[in-house]
């Protein structure tokens, strides 16, 4: 549904997207992670139109997004920085969308503030960020959109409110087959809700793919072998770390696979175990210099 | 069918002005203090003036001009608030609305209100009778156009800056920054130019519109009810570059990148054309501030170029990291590129030792006495032949003597200055300005500048123009002759006053006082440093008021700004003093006789 191809964005000189390629299925919800710096924040203000490439596209359904008033009223974006009018209050701010987005459903906003329960006619400035956060919601869910984009969307959110909204957006995802992309770095939270992650580094695309998908091609495999083995030859070792006797590997290949291949060395005890979205993040940017350095303090 | 894309978003017009309705209010307010107001409270409290409504009315849409250039600043300021913080523009970019229709609603909805304002000003003013519908009409031309030039400027400054607070300094700079430029290189090379007036210069004063509708745009109303105004066509001219200067906005705004949201310069392109301006402007202004503050025997010989070059390099060095600075917020600029302000340094340097140098023959330079039409030394405009030739001696001679000015003994003593402007045949002015040494020993030199300065200010041409009134001298006109005799003395001194009737002031002015001016016998200006002053100067002063010629509604003589004559006697004033002695029993004799000893003690 949103693509961005080879796009390449410098800011003074430095190379804030270099070469990013990312493709966002339709109805994915889609993570967008990286470290600080990645350019995730610079990628998605090129999905919604505000910032214009250097080179390289930005489609959406294969038509270009920007400057294209069509697709850009089909897209909700809810920026980690709310940016609100003085002075006006939430019902003044679903005035004022209500009038520039067609698809505005009244009554969604009626049964959402049911669940968001704050007065609308209080102003924005009024309220605490969490609430802000909460009334952004509100709004941005009521212009019924094919697309959402959220950049540090949950941070500020109660952990029951930041539920309820997931439980919206996924009902959402489920029932009219919304888009979703976000980008955090609660990525605990985004396993949850993620079918599709894209790792950002140095603005290009490290890794990208279906979270199943990937946390089937990096394992962590426990195992302890007898005096005098070795590790067969040929694998592809991400992380290489062991406790007397006992070893941990990262290894990239399918967990069944690597278990046939370790049992050529006899080990007195193997253990595949699944890795988190924290740990894929983290071994994956370790090939890419950003490995947890000790440090002695 | 692709639908076109709509040029202009109600909403975002509507939820603009309505958030900004004070603005508006305010200026409608002053719009009806400006108008019937002020007219009404004119056409009251004037009672010297013959004046109608319809004179007060088009004063008034001047007036409103003047609030126009506060008005569109805030105005812009307002509507485009979303472009200077990285919050607001995301949100406002992130709409689905294109940049042409974002940019054409805010516009509208920061020009529209003043407009109404304007038109419903006007419908009041009418209905309640303050003017002709015609004068009315004028006024809300004026008032329009007067919007639109501001406007546009304001707008065309938005969209080349993303910060709020650099938008009114920009706003400000591009109004005067052509009066400003002219004026500081003006003062700082005539500190060593030779001949360079220290004011004046109009060719960038016209980018300064608010002075220049200042100065050109009037009213006047002769007879009542016949207006006639002067400077239209400045009014017009700035219009059409507001409109234009509004276009170029338009453009420039469809191509601004939004990250720059906070930055000095918000395109990029433009950065360099700031960093230089900054810097040759720092250079001329830090140059003219100096020169101010140091004193006048600083600026003597050579040295005052080197001084002025000195301190235009380093207004340059001043200029090209502040704008580091400011383009990249902090103060560790000085590792950055210096490769642009050396060219520029040395670019100054070349400009000004060749000001210095006299590259261009700007200093030697006098015009053909065949192409001059007439020439203005000091106030007086000369147009006889035989007296523009005495002030191109005198200008050959003040550039013959140039550095006898510089070598004053005790500089400032001795000097005066003298402007001299011509006027050629083709249209063009030549303009130059001097110091005239009036050291007493110059005077004994036919051919010194100073000599020949007293020649030009003392031809009967002259003579006439300072001392002889607009109004005619005759018997109905007086309204008041005496002759003044004076005997000073330590403690104030006595005078005695005869008073003539308007035949005795108009026989003596026409028959003796103007032949003698004729043949520059009386009016004869004299030097501070002049010997003789005492010796040809009488105890006498003339005086002659006149009734100049206004009256009121109903017809009564109202008094006017004086007009008149008031000039010493001169002894070789031989009519003069025969008719005073012959009609009168003053004694005429010289200023040198009647002074008390205490005055040569000095």
């Amino acid at each position: 549904m949103i693509e961005l191809r080879e796009l390449r964005k410098s800011f003074d000189g430095f190379p804030a997207l270099d070469g990013l390629n990312l493709k966002v299925p339709k109805g994915a919800v889609y993570g967008l992670v990286g470290p600080n710096g990645a350019g995730k924040s610079t990628a998605i203000r090129h999905m919604v139109g505000i910032y214009r490439q250097d080179s390289g596209e930005v489609l959406m359904d294969g038509k270009p997004l920007y400057e294209n008033p069509e697709l850009k009223s089909r897209i909700s974006f809810i920026p980690d920085d709310i940016f609100y009018f003085p002075q006006a209050s939430i019902a003044d701010m679903k005035d004022y969308y209500s009038r520039i987005y067609p698809n505005f459903n009244p009554e969604r906003y009626k049964e959402l503030g049911k669940i968001f329960d704050i007065d609308d006619k209080r102003s924005m400035r009024k309220l605490s960020k969490g609430m802000q956060k909460q009334a952004a919601f509100w709004i941005a869910i009521s212009l019924m959109p094919d697309v959402v984009i959220m950049d540090e969307p949950v941070d500020g959110l109660d952990p029951v409110m930041r539920r309820q909204v997931w439980s919206i957006l996924l009902s959402d995802v489920a029932e009219r087959g919304t888009t979703v992309l976000v980008s955090s770095h609660n990525l605990r939270e985004l396993e949850d809700v993620c079918d599709h992650v894209g790792i950002m580094n140095h603005g290009k695309m490290i890794v990208e793919r279906g979270l199943s998908e990937l946390q089937d091609s990096l394992v962590k495999i426990q195992l302890a072998l007898p005096d005098g083995e070795q590790l067969p030859e040929g694998l592809d070792i991400v992380h290489h770390s062991s406790t007397g006797r006992l070893q941990q590997l990262i290894l990239r290949g399918n967990g069944r696979e690597l278990t046939e291949q370790l049992s050529l060395s006899h080990p007195l005890f193997v253990d595949v175990l699944p890795l988190t979205l924290e740990e894929i993040f983290i071994y994956e940017l370790g090939g890419a210099d950003s490995e947890i350095k000790d440090a002695i303090i | 069918m692709k639908s076109k894309t709509p040029l202009f978003n109600k909403h975002i017009a509507a939820n603009l002005m309505k958030r900004f309705w004070p603005i508006w209010a305010a200026y409608l307010i002053v719009l009806a203090f400006q108008l019937p107001v002020n007219v009404f409270s004119q056409l009251e409290t004037a009672r010297y003036f013959t004046k109608s409504a319809e004179y007060f009315t088009v004063l008034s849409g001047y007036g409103t001009i003047k609030f126009s250039f506060i008005f569109a600043i805030v105005s812009v300021t307002a509507m485009f608030s979303y472009l200077y913080s990285s919050r607001s523009c995301c949100m406002v970019c992130a709409l689905p609305i294109k940049r042409e229709t974002m940019f054409l609603s805010c516009a509208a909805a920061g020009i529209l209100p003043f407009l109404i304002s304007d038109i419903l000003i006007f419908a009041v003013s009418a209905a309640m009778g303050v003017a002709e519908i015609k004068y009315l009409l004028l006024w809300l031309g004026i008032t329009v156009m007067g919007n639109m030039l501001f406007y546009g400027m304001a707008l065309f400054c938005a969209v080349l800056t993303g910060n709020i607070a650099i938008l009114p300094l920009l706003y400000i700079v591009l109004n005067f920054t052509g009066s400003v430029v002219q004026n500081c290189f003006i003062y700082s090379f005539s500190r060593f130019v030779y001949g360079m007036r220290k004011i004046g210069g109009n060719i960038l004063g016209y980018l300064t519109p608010v002075r220049v509708l200042g100065r050109h745009l009037s009213v006047i109303e002769e007879t009542e009810g016949v207006i006639e105004l002067s400077g239209m066509e400045f009014l017009i001219a700035y219009f059409a570059a507001g409109l234009l200067l509004a276009a170029a906005a338009f453009f420039i705004y469809k191509k601004r990148h939004m990250e720059n949201a906070g930055d000095i310069v918000a395109v990029k392109s433009l950065r360099p054309i700031f960093k230089y301006c900054m810097t040759f402007g720092t250079a001329l202004v830090l140059a003219t501030v100096v020169g101010k503050l140091l004193p006048p025997s600083v600026f003597k010989g050579i040295g005052s170029a080197v001084i002025v070059l000195l301190f235009m390099l380093l207004g340059a060095a001043v200029g090209w990291y502040g704008a580091e600075m400011m383009m990249q917020k902090s103060f560790y600029v000085f590792k950055s590129k210096f490769k642009g302000l050396i060219i520029s340094c040395l670019i100054i340097a070349a400009v000004v030792m060749g000001a210095e140098f006299n590259i261009s023959g700007y200093e030697n330079r006098i015009p053909k006495f065949q192409n001059v039409s007439s020439v203005n030394v000091e106030f007086y405009n000369i147009k006889q032949p035989e007296n523009i030739e005495k002030v191109m001696q005198l200008h050959e001679s003040l550039i013959k003597n140039k550095h006898s000015s510089d070598n004053s003994v005790i500089p400032g003593e001795y000097d005066s200055f003298v402007g001299i402007h011509y006027f050629m045949n083709n249209g063009q002015e030549l303009s130059r300005e001097y110091e005239l040494n009036m050291d007493p020993e110059n005077f004994d030199d036919d051919s010194s500048s100073l000599r020949l300065y007293s020649e030009v200010i003392n031809c009967p041409e002259v003579i006439k123009q300072r001392y002889i009134p607009e109004t005619p001298v005759t018997a109905e006109n007086v309204s008041f002759c005496q002759i003044s005799e004076s005997y000073p003395s330590e403690y104030g001194g006595t005078t005695r006053n005869i008073k003539l009737d308007g035949e005795q002031a108009e026989e003596l002015f026409k028959t003796c006082i103007l032949p003698d001016i004729e043949e520059s016998l009386m009016g004869r200006q004299y030097m501070d440093s002049e010997d003789g002053y005492l010796d040809n100067i009488s105890n006498l002063k003339i005086e002659i008021q006149l009734n100049a010629e206004f009256t009121d509604q109903d017809g009564k003589f109202i008094p006017a700004a004086w007009d008149g004559f008031f000039c010493s006697v001169d002894l070789s004033a031989k009519r003069t003093i025969k008719w005073i002695e012959e009609n009168t029993d003053l004694e005429v004799t010289s200023l040198r006789e009647v002074m008390p000893e205490s005055y040569f003690a000095y």
